[in-house]
Formats: structure tokens, sequence, C-alpha cells
């Protein structure tokens, strides 16, 4: 065979292993690190740090907060003396373990191609009308095998089937973006006719911004107004000279855009004193331009009908040693976090999750490991977690004193 | 200087932010250059060959959302690295990739039909078949080896072993891939 076709062999293989050896640190009893292993360590404890001060800063922030509110008077105190880095971690799951999304991550309704946009199932609610049925495709990474399954395909809420569109099947369907799909509507009225922005998204937490510095976070009261000077905005163009929105001399309110219908979490919408209308929730930067008087307007609203509020953590967590793998649950004790164990709680956490079932299933993590469990559902007055879609191992880090800007 | 996490990373690329390309570079600059030095080794061609991959990067993030990043923007260096190879070197053989592309040239059937690229796949698609049944280990050394193109000398100290045993281990991979190919039907 020649060197170029062994090549191009070699290049085939599987990201996953790829991945697992582009994070090999070598043996434990290796004393001579090499420079990569020292690369690679670094760049886990630098990933490992950030992601554990964005994911349990939060949290720790909040647990002050309670504490303020139960302990009037008090000097607050923060419960946790460690937080939790998570590991990095990556798995191709087999067949059986992959969720329908995961599985299937094109559609083709129509004679057009449709990909997956948000993997998180969309809440009935929004679904509308029946369109049709749609072929969705897929391959088991495992063994190269092509499957295809026939989807129900429905309208979401108003929103146009030549953008989004809802498919799955037996009750549990997704947001699919029309594929390779670059055009931005010349206006904002057709933008907002396209996907029913107003029926869509909800104006509600607000950062204040001046530049990158965050002034303080807000939540206003009732949207209403914001939409009613937007729907006059109409006529506002878009503008494509820039591929994105410059903020580093604006300033600008930038609300979190979360929409089960257009299947974005925690996108944003910038409103910027100089007159925009600015959002990543396309994916691509979609930038309007409304007018300094109407985002005068709707700043000056939602700044006079907002309350201050704490900073919402990007993802709910709870995190602890792994002490008990029962039936459809997980017990997680926290105690291990606190600067007094008789502080801590005991979670009790629903695993009916796949997401959740197969890390279990698979050892992925076993009792006696440290662990972070995120959730989107609630957490009872007995401390009993609903909604936990991810488990992940990780280490425990002494807190540092945090200083907030 | 901390690094992002890769979700970050990639909303930077998806809010088409130019920071993008900077917090790839801090976070994996190092890694991209070794796998791109490893195939040219020659210093002016990997800072090309990086700077290239990043712009591959920065034109494929969106609409691509790759998880993990890593393997994804070492695909693309490589890539690069292996054509600029080609074009560099059609004569002089000079590097690791060589040396490495050496060792799998006789377990590795030789395909020459008009189906090629059929063959190709079928036989990569044998050997990602091959890596799962093989132990952790030695898939990691093989992967090392002839995917990212490390020397025997950084195998050996990345598996605090001798450079003999290093060649001796990646020796018994390749006898058993060459056996497992033959029994899949592939001839050789």
């Amino acid at each position: 065979m020649s060197r170029e076709k062994i090549s191009e062999v070699i290049d085939n293989i599987n990201d996953k292993y790829v991945n697992e050896a582009a994070s090999y640190e070598g043996k434990e009893n290796n004393i001579r690190k090499s420079a990569w292993y020292k690369w690679g360590a670094m760049v886990a404890c630098f990933a490992l740090l950030v992601l554990g001060c964005i994911k349990f800063l939060p949290m720790l922030i909040s647990e002050e907060d309670v504490d303020n509110e139960s302990n009037e008077g008090n000097v607050s105190q923060v419960r946790y003396q460690y937080y939790v880095n998570e590991e990095g971690f990556a798995k191709e799951w087999p067949w059986e373990y992959m969720t329908l999304s995961e599985k299937y991550r094109t559609v083709n309704y129509d004679g057009k191609e449709y990909s997956i946009k948000s993997s998180y199932p969309i809440s009935q609610e929004v679904i509308k009308g029946k369109l049709g049925t749609g072929e969705a495709t897929g391959v088991d990474l495992y063994t190269g095998e092509k499957y295809t399954e026939s989807f129900e395909v429905y309208e979401i809420n108003g929103i146009s089937s030549e953008k989004l569109i809802a498919a799955g099947m037996v009750g549990e369907y997704y947001v699919y973006q029309i594929s390779e799909d670059y055009m931005r509507p010349a206006t904002f009225g057709e933008l907002m006719k396209l996907y029913s922005l107003d029926d869509n998204l909800q104006f509600a937490n607000f950062t204040e911004y001046e530049g990158y510095k965050e002034q303080g976070y807000y939540t206003v009261n009732d949207d209403a107004y914001i939409w009613q000077i937007l729907l006059e905005c109409e006529g506002a163009t878009l503008d494509d000279t820039a591929d994105s929105f410059d903020r580093s001399n604006r300033e600008y309110l930038s609300f979190t855009a979360t929409s089960d219908a257009l299947g974005v979490y925690k996108r944003v919408v910038y409103i910027s004193e100089d007159g925009y209308f600015a959002t990543n929730i396309f994916d691509y930067s979609y930038i309007y331009y409304i007018g300094a008087e109407a985002a005068e307007k709707i700043i000056e609203y939602a700044e006079q009908n907002s309350v201050a509020t704490i900073v919402e953590p990007y993802e709910l967590t709870v995190a602890g040693t792994l002490v008990e793998v029962g039936d459809g649950y997980i017990v997680i004790d926290d105690s291990v976090l606190c600067k007094n164990k008789e502080d801590g709680i005991v979670y009790k956490i629903d695993t009916s999750d796949l997401r959740i079932k197969r890390c279990i299933d698979n050892e992925i993590v076993k009792v006696g490991d440290v662990v972070i469990v995120k959730y989107n559902g609630e957490i009872s007055e007995d401390n009993y977690v609903t909604g936990a879609y991810s488990i992940n191992k990780g280490t425990l880090v002494e807190s540092e004193p945090v200083i907030l800007e | 200087m901390s690094n992002l996490d890769d979700r970050k990373i990639i909303e930077l690329f998806y809010e088409r932010s130019e920071q993008a390309i900077i917090e790839l570079s801090n976070k994996y600059g190092s890694v991209c250059r070794k796998v791109a030095d490893n195939i040219l080794n020659n210093k002016q061609d990997v800072e090309e060959c990086v700077n290239d991959a990043y712009l591959g990067a920065w034109n494929t993030i969106p609409p691509q959302n790759p998880n993990p990043l890593i393997s994804y923007v070492c695909r693309i260096v490589r890539n690069i690295a292996i054509k600029k190879y080609h074009f560099n070197t059609a004569e002089k053989r000079n590097s690791i990739y060589d040396v490495a592309l050496d060792e799998l040239e006789n377990c590795i059937p030789s395909v020459s039909s008009v189906e090629d690229e059929i063959d190709t796949m079928e036989i990569s698609k044998h050997i990602n078949m091959f890596l799962e049944i093989l132990d952790k280990e030695n898939r990691i050394l093989f992967v090392r080896r002839y995917w990212y193109s490390d020397s025997i000398e950084d195998l050996a100290k990345l598996f605090c072993t001798s450079k003999h045993n290093v060649s001796v281990r990646l020796s018994r991979t390749r006898e058993k891939l060459k056996k497992y190919l033959s029994r899949k039907g592939v001839s050789l």
C-alpha cells in the first residue's frame, strides 16, 4: 500500500482514540515526565480550574446568600471548604446507550436536510401541527453501521419550517434546524416573522455592561413593553459589516436568551445604547440597527422595571461523594466539601435519564468517587434531585478566597 | 495564564470573535506544534502549518461544533502537515512520520484498484475495531506512534520504559493487527 494510503487509513482512526491518546498523562510512577506529559497536565489543570470556578463559584455565592438569609445579622460564612473540579471526559457511547438526539443528527424532510439544534427534548407545549414524516439517519461509530428511522415532523409554535422543525418519535421530539443555511434575514421584521420571536423569546434576566465590565445583574418584571418597542422596529436593517458584535466600547444590556422553541439555552441578546439588537441565538452573529431611540427606550424601561438579582449559575450542579448506587437512584453526600462535616447534605438523585444511567452501568463513576451531577429539575425539601442529566468524576480542590470584581 | 474551557472557545468561534484563535492557541498551541513538528521537522513549516490549521478551525466552526475540540484541531493540523510534507519531500525522508509509516507498510495490505477509496475506508473501519479490542495502554501507544507520530524516545519517557520495550510492544501490536486484518478477509 502506498504511504499516502497508509497515512489516510491512519488518519481515519476514530476521534475517541485520538482524544484518549492526547489526554494520556503517562504512568503514575512516571518520574521522567515528557514535555507532552507536562503540556497535558498543564492543560488539564487549567481547564479544570476554569471549569471548577465557573461551575462552582455560583454555587458558593448562592450558598453564602442562603446563609445570609437564614442568619440575619451574622457574618456570612461559606459552607464549603472545597469545590470540585470536573474531570474532562469524552466518550463515544455504543448505539444502545445513545439518546435519540445523539443517534440521529440529521433528518431529511420535504427534500431538505435538517441538523440537530438542541440535545434537550422540546416540550409538548410548543409543538404545533404535524407537518409529515422525515427520514432520520445516524451512524453507529462502533460498528460503522448506518441506521435510518422514520421521524414525525411538527411545526414549532409559529416558526417557519424553512428554518426549524420539531422531529422525533414516541413522544420524544427535538429541535432540528435547516442545514447549511447561512442567509440572514435582511430586516428585523423578517427575522421576527420567520421565528415568531415575540412568542418564542422572553426578556427576563439581564446584565448591564460597559464594554466587557459587568455593572450588575437584574431581572425585568414584564417584557411586554420591550416587545412593543421591538415590534415597531420591523424595518431595522441587518448590519452585515461585522462578523461579530464588538462590545469593547459599548454600553449595553445583555439579556439571557433561553427558548425551548428556538432550541437555545442561555445564549444572549444585546441591546446597545447606540441602537443595536444583536444576538447569537441563530449560531451566527445577527446584528440589526433598531435605532438609538428605540434602544434607549428599552434600556430605560429595563432599568426602571427590574430588581437586582444574584448571578445565575450556567448549569445547576450538586457534588459530593457517591455513596450508594440503587435501582433508579444514586446517593451523594457533600460533607466531603464542607468546612464542618456535620453540615453535609445527602442528596438522592433520580437516575432514569439515559445519560446518567449509562455512566453508572459502565462504571464511569463508582461508589467512593467524588462526582459532579448536573440537573435541570429541582431539589425537593428532602433533597431529592430530579432532572439529572450528567454525572462526572471530579477532584477536590481547596477553596481560595474569591475576589469578585 | 488560565485557559478557557472548550465550550467557551467554541462560543467565541460562533460569535466570530478573533479572540477564539488566541484562546485556541493558548490552550492547544503546544500540542498542535508537536503534531506538526513530528511530521514536518522544520520550524518555519510548523508555524505556517499551525496558523493554517487555526484558519481551518475558523472556517469550519461554525457550522461544526466539535467535541472534543483537541482531536478536531489536531486532525486539521495533521492533514495540513501531511499535505505540506508531500509537497516538500517527494524524495527525502527525514521525519518521525516517515519512520512510523515505514513500520506500518508491512502490516497494512496493498490496495491498487479503482475502489481504493472504499478499501481505505474499509481498512480504517477494521483498524478502529481492532483498536477497540486492544488493551488501553497498547492502544494509546499505537495511536501516539502512528497518528501523532511521536518518537520512540518520547514514548519511552511517557510510558516510563525503555526504547527497546516500546519498539517490541509496537512490533507485537503490528503483528496482531496484521493477523486481525487477515482474519477479517483483508488480503495481504
